[in-house]
């Protein structure tokens, strides 16, 4: 942590990525109780941005940004515990795979083959349709169903060359327990490499789930970015009104800047774990 | 190779088994529910089971493991079903009408994408912090991870709608006569042309880094350095000794990308009214159609293994500096 400011100080980019995601995070934690008393309602609809409308309103005349700020914390929230869930699953099968191999090796890959084969949005669609998803939770684990597959790869491969070095070889020759060496010795050497996944894996978590909003497959409770997208499509016709540019460009926006705050930051985080890959 | 092929059978295999256990295990159950919802509505259960039979070609009553084996039966014969959505009509025949507009537009999309990605990502990798370098790679790496429903809609909002150039949504125009004749072929590329771009922009970025990086890679090689100590121009270099040895790599990632389009095109044929394999599942969801989303979901599915299994084989015989055995 020590050295992420002076490297996030070595680029005004880092800066301002760190900066945007620091921003997406406060606005999914607090951004809902700027409006104790629900979205503001103006009377004109697709009105242009204005003080008290900076994002101007949509088909039924609700403030945009309010609707972007309100929509965040469902969004976010749900990625986020989507991405933990993610990262939790590849680390562990993949330690499990790489650790213990032998048949228990064999067999998780070959599940996780198997996973990484299957496109994701079908199969997410999908189980969508049969399984009725409510709540935050269900919707996260639906969302990190088939995203561990690469994780598992990676973290597998990574501990079968730790696993040869000295210092784990020192660990098993004075018995220091398997849970010791995956726990003290492995896993910290691949922390770094999950943190900066972990923050990939919000954005891609966040694709799915607008997806399956915009497609309108998830029961709609209030409103968030993918509800605004479906409505733009599906119940007020925006997406065939030019008028309704700004709500309909919002949501866009706020995705494409959680996505390009996410690559920057975690190029910095890159250059704090390997500080000889920045020098080339 | 021999075992790779049991592999994709077996995939194959456990695909059916997945899907067909997912559409009776869940707690959802949309035949029980179905078969419920027609009891209270005053149906005998005669009655009910019958409608529910006809609608999901399942027998509820029937004990699982025997429906298994009648799926089984049924998908060897290339029996999908018969969907819900469109009565009297196969699954496989509507399969059959959606597949050519998928694999044309994907299949545009792919090649216009890796051209550009291609011969963009060589400049970038060769010459490192020059133009193309600086201008494209920052763009290159936000666009590679942003979803093309996103390019889609903004695409459609200011093509179709705000400029009102192309048209916003089918395959063809009302007017014409589908065949081979100027009119049609000319509509049907007009009618292509934003769905294309949608999917080809959020492609080229991951092209671009791909070809870059995997360039800059094979310069470093020592038959490069040689090639150039020899006297070769730096365009002989490039097309004879740089782009052939940093273009196999991204081979297995073009089969790859054609299996992964066909999942990705629900979205952007949705946004557009295309009537393809995406457009056709979504419709199926919306309309709880359960079987033709399962055959669907079956084919996508088996198109991806199929192009794994297609990609693995064809490096053997591209590299010959990679044996059978370091691939399976």
């Amino acid at each position: 942590m020590a050295r992420l400011w002076p490297v996030l100080k070595s680029r005004i980019s880092y800066l301002a990525a760190a900066a945007l995601l620091l921003m997406f995070a406060l606005m999914a934690i607090f951004g809902p109780m700027l409006y104790p008393h629900g979205i503001p309602q103006g009377s004109q609809f697709y009105a242009p941005p204005s003080w008290r409308y900076p994002l101007g309103t949509d088909y039924a005349g609700a403030s945009v940004l309010a609707e972007i700020i309100v929509g965040s914390r469902y969004v976010l929230f749900v990625a986020a515990l989507a991405a933990c869930f993610t990262m939790a699953i590849g680390v562990i099968v993949g330690l499990a795979s790489g650790y213990v191999g032998g048949l228990t090796d064999t067999v998780l890959m070959r599940v996780t083959d198997f996973i990484l084969t299957i496109p994701t949005y079908p199969l997410l669609i999908v189980i969508a349709a049969v399984v009725k998803i409510s709540g935050p939770i269900p919707m996260a684990i639906l969302l990190s169903i088939n995203g561990w597959g690469g994780m598992a790869r990676a973290v597998r491969s990574m501990v079968l060359s730790l696993k040869r070095r000295d210092f784990v070889e020192a660990a098993r020759s004075l018995e220091l327990g398997n849970g010791h060496i995956v726990g003290r010795q492995i896993l910290p050497l691949i922390m770094p490499y999950v943190i900066m996944h972990l923050i990939l894996a919000v954005t891609s978590s966040i694709y799915g789930e607008v997806g399956l909003f915009f497609l309108g497959l998830v029961p709609i409770q209030g409103t968030n970015w993918g509800v605004m997208l479906n409505f733009a499509f599906s119940a007020s016709g925006a997406i065939y009104v030019p008028s309704s540019v700004f709500y309909l460009m919002a949501p866009v926006g706020a995705i494409v800047l959680v996505q390009i705050g996410s690559v920057t930051f975690t190029k910095a985080l890159d250059e704090v774990f390997n500080p000889q890959i920045s020098a080339l | 190779m021999v075992r790779r092929l049991g592999t994709a059978v077996l995939m194959i295999f456990l695909v059916v088994t997945f899907t067909f256990f997912l559409l009776r295990l869940m707690p959802g159950n949309p035949t029980l529910i179905e078969y419920h919802l027609l009891l209270k509505q005053g149906d005998s259960p005669q009655a009910a089971l019958q409608y529910v039979n006809a609608l999901y070609g399942v027998n509820i009553h029937s004990p699982l493991f025997l429906q298994y084996l009648s799926y089984l039966g049924d998908l060897a014969h290339g029996n999908l079903g018969t969907s819900v959505l469109y009565p009297n009509t196969t699954v496989l025949s509507l399969v059959a009408a959606a597949l050519p507009w998928t694999v044309f537009s994907v299949g545009l999309a792919l090649t216009v994408s890796a051209i550009f990605g291609i011969l963009m990502g060589t400049v970038a990798g060769f010459k490192r912090n020059g133009l193309v370098d600086t201008l494209l790679t920052p763009v290159a790496t936000v666009l590679s991870g942003i979803p093309n429903y996103l390019t889609g809609t903004v695409f459609l909002f200011v093509f179709a709608v705000v400029l009102a150039w192309l048209p916003q949504s089918g395959a063809y125009g009302v007017g014409v006569r589908p065949g081979f004749n100027v009119p049609f072929l000319g509509s049907v590329f007009v009618h292509a042309a934003l769905p294309v771009v949608s999917y080809a922009v959020t492609q080229f970025g991951g092209w671009y880094l791909l070809m870059k990086s995997s360039t800059a890679s094979t310069l470093g090689q020592e038959f490069i350095v040689g090639a150039r100590s020899r006297g070769l121009t730096s365009s002989q270099v490039i097309y004879r000794y740089v782009m052939p040895n940093s273009l196999l790599p991204l081979f297995t990632n073009f089969v790859l990308a054609i299996g992964f389009m066909f999942g990705g095109s629900v979205f952007v044929e949705s946004i557009f009214s295309y009537p393809g394999l995406g457009y056709l599942l979504n419709q199926a969801v919306s309309n709880r159609d359960y079987s033709t989303m399962e055959g669907l979901f079956l084919i996508i599915t088996v198109a991806v293994i199929v192009s794994n299994l297609a990609a693995d084989l064809a490096y053997i015989k591209l590299d010959p500096r990679i044996s059978g055995e370091d691939v399976l």
